[in-house]
């Protein structure tokens, strides 16, 4: 009995020793599972914004968050999906959500996944609504109009175009004007309600109106999300712009002075965290895994900021990785990736015309904060551009008349003569 | 009526023709080229390459596991193999995957050695060795130090050579044995006293059986597991050095030219959060003309204080602060 303590006893601490011994031995590893758990509690905690999850999440995976979808804010920025076509986001709440369910969000395919607009502000500068029809809605031949030409104000946006019925006739293209207001209907789509055409200045609406000739008889649209119907144009958001699609349902439309500003609050109640880096321009994923070059960023917080802090980000979609390769990565510890990327190539409302000539005639000058408007356009350009212009006498002389003007032409007399700028002449 | 009429006639002529003009288009030319851009990118599974493993081409770089235990690596490749099929290497886990060295050398200079015996391998309590210095110059390495002889720490001189056999185990046999600033070589070797008779040496890793200390190369080194399978191990004047031929491939293309870097190719990694797949990633240093000092367990602290470049065709250079 005796001996058997001893060895019980002896043996316990050849134990103890040899346990220590180990534990000892790989100190180092266990200190770094520690922090490693540490780490991982961080990396995997769910930021899931309000009404962004609909389902059960998935197991999550060392691959996988298991979250449907990205979700993502983006503030201050002009968002280009390709070129000029996009839109300025004042502020929006979305989520980017997969075709295919369990996918990441593949940013390489534009089509593979949907942008469903939660809640915000966008707005479409009346040289994206140009670029949008130019290069996108009537980008296929032959068109009845070309060159179109988008003005916004109060109420009221006007189009000047060069136009061909039933998109031949009569063989040359006519300088056209379109006037209207853009409202919502109750399918929730755009509609702009024509009540003013005229081609070579001459006002037919009311004309057209007379003989219950409806434009959709004299032209057509054949994009898809974009229709013709009676004398209205019709455009569904959710389709006509070039991909990824759109969901979630305009609270409101409103044109000023800005351009067309859609309201969304389909889920008003999803709200994000701050962001890893403080900015009043930015992208900010924050749940969800989105797929970027070859990365697959597992639960993601990913910032997109802008290197030149003077003026909001513009951000390419179509282009993301000329940009962002372009720009420099930093990963935080926390596991957030914050992309620090040079605005994307495209031209702000305005500097687009002024853009040329402004860089032939001296380097541009750095932009004071007060030149940037509330939908980050630099409005000084205008007024810069505007004072060296040699050439604004004939500019005037030229220039189409205002809608007001315009709409007062339809009261002239039948048989009055205008010219291409809806001037009254002699008739020939 | 009539206005009905009108409409029809008018309506009817120029659409049957609009109607033939028109073709529908359904995608515009700025769409296009970025759907043709996208084909080449698309891959059956955006998660995952389906490749198991990565390879590593290692240069001119001093590869840390923790602390300064670990290697300088003049040119190396290795296999990295997570241990669960179909998982990415997680770099923040080091016990999830194991490295196999392939082709090139490594160096465990003097530093390196030291921190090996004194924070892993005599890293417990009741171990018998403490305070081990390193020298090594071509064909001898000397280890100096204190050991425990009768509750006593005595300081102790060894001077021999490595011997490699079984492509693991390195055979350490001093011809010099120097205890307490006596030379005792020729005591024990006249009284045929092996150095274990003195002294007890059994540490995960290293046991002294005779007069040989047998250091067993598989066990020496903290996670992750080093599938070592050494074609030579000699004692040069800058370290051990142990070199590997097991037939890869060679080297690999860099993204960018670098004297020293980590190019990680194919498979898949993780980095906290972020997986690269199909990975092309070369690791380099922060601060030019400075070889990489790669820290695996801390390798968080030098990517945040450090930054990513990404090329257009997703290759990925990361900058570490050293």
């Amino acid at each position: 009995m005796h001996n058997k303590n001893i060895i019980k006893i002896v043996m316990s601490l050849l134990l103890t020793v040899g346990v220590s011994s180990s534990l000892m031995a790989t100190s180092f590893i266990d200190k770094q599972q520690l922090g490693l758990e540490d780490a991982k509690a961080q990396w995997q905690q769910k930021n899931i914004p309000s009404g962004m999850q609909v389902g059960n999440l998935r197991a999550p995976t060392v691959r996988d968050s298991g979250a449907e979808n990205v979700a993502i804010y983006i503030e201050n920025v002009n968002f280009d999906v390709v070129e000029n076509i996009g839109f300025y986001i004042e502020k929006l709440s979305a989520s980017l959500e997969p075709k295919v369910a369990g996918q990441p969000v593949v940013f390489d395919d534009v089509e593979s996944f949907t942008i469903n607009v939660h809640n915000g502000t966008v707005v479409l500068s009346p040289q994206v609504i140009t670029d949008l029809f130019n290069k996108h809605i009537l980008d296929y031949w032959p068109r009845p109009l070309d060159e179109l030409t988008v003005t916004t104000r109060d109420g009221y946006l006007e189009v000047d175009a060069d136009l061909k019925l039933w998109s031949w006739f009569p063989g040359i293209w006519l300088p056209a004007n379109l006037g209207g207001n853009i409202v919502l209907n109750a399918d929730n789509k755009l509609v702009y309600e024509i009540d003013d055409v005229r081609v070579l200045g001459i006002p037919l609406y009311g004309l057209l109106s007379t003989i219950f000739i409806d434009l959709d008889l004299l032209l057509s649209i054949d994009r898809e999300g974009a229709q013709l119907v009676d004398s209205v144009l019709e455009l569904d958001h959710t389709a006509v712009f070039p991909p990824p699609a759109l969901a979630g349902r305009i609270a409101s439309a409103s044109l000023d002075s800005d351009g067309l500003r859609l309201v969304f609050a389909d889920n008003e109640a999803a709200k994000f965290n701050k962001p890893h880096v403080d900015s009043n321009s930015y992208l900010w994923m924050q749940s969800g895994d989105p797929r970027l070059f070859g990365i697959v960023v597992v639960n993601a917080g990913v910032q997109v900021v802008a290197e030149d802090t003077s003026k909001p980000l513009r951000f390419n979609l179509y282009d993301y990785r000329k940009q962002v390769a372009a720009g420099t990565l930093k990963m935080a510890k926390n596991g957030n990736i914050i992309a620090t990327v040079p605005s994307s190539d495209g031209p702000d409302y305005q500097a687009a015309t002024s853009t040329a000539s402004m860089s032939a005639l001296k380097s541009p000058a750095p932009v004071d904060d007060k030149c940037i408007n509330k939908a980050g356009f630099n409005v000084c350009e205008e007024e810069t551009n505007s004072a060296v212009t040699p050439t604004i006498d004939m500019a005037v002389e030229v220039m189409p008349m205002s809608t007001e003007d315009k709409m007062a032409l339809k009261t002239k007399a039948a048989g009055t003569c205008f010219n291409r700028a809806g001037f009254e002449v002699a008739c020939q | 009526m009539s206005h009905n009429s009108l409409r029809f006639v008018t309506g009817f002529l120029f659409l049957s023709y609009s109607a033939f003009a028109c073709a529908y288009e359904t995608e515009t030319d700025i769409v296009e080229a970025k759907l043709e851009a996208s084909e080449e990118l698309k891959v059956s599974n955006y998660r995952s390459s389906e490749v198991t493993g990565s390879v590593l081409y290692v240069k001119n770089t001093n590869f840390r596991v923790v602390d300064n235990i670990g290697f300088y690596i003049p040119d190396l490749v290795v296999k990295a193999t997570p241990n669960d099929q179909g998982a990415p290497v997680v770099f923040d886990d080091p016990a999830s995957f194991s490295l196999t060295p392939l082709k090139g050398s490594v160096v465990l200079d003097n530093g390196k050695l030291e921190a090996l015996l004194n924070k892993q391998v005599f890293a417990f309590k009741g171990a018998t060795l403490r305070n081990i210095k390193v020298k090594t110059a071509k064909n001898i390495l000397t280890l100096s130090g204190q050991m425990i002889r009768k509750g006593l720490w005595v300081p102790f001189v060894l001077k021999g050579d490595i011997k490699l056999s079984d492509g693991h185990i390195l055979n350490y046999t001093p011809w010099a044995v120097i205890v307490d600033n006596q030379d005792a070589t020729k005591v024990l070797e006249v009284a045929n006293v092996a150095i274990d008779e003195l002294l007890t040496v059994d540490a995960l890793g290293a046991k002294l059986i005779g007069s040989t200390v047998v250091l067993d190369a598989l066990k020496l080194f903290p996670p992750p597991v080093l599938n070592l399978n050494i074609a030579t191990a000699a004692m040069e004047d800058r370290g051990l050095v142990l070199t590997f031929d097991n037939g890869s491939s060679g080297a690999s293309e860099t993204l960018t030219d670098s004297n020293s870097y980590i190019l990680i190719k194919g498979g898949d990694v993780k980095f906290m959060k972020a997986i690269p797949t199909d990975a092309s990633v070369q690791v380099m240093s922060d601060s030019t003309n400075t070889d990489l000092d790669f820290h695996l367990y801390g390798y968080r602290d030098q990517l945040s204080a450090g930054y990513l470049k990404l090329k257009e065709d997703g290759k990925i250079l990361a900058y570490l602060k050293n």
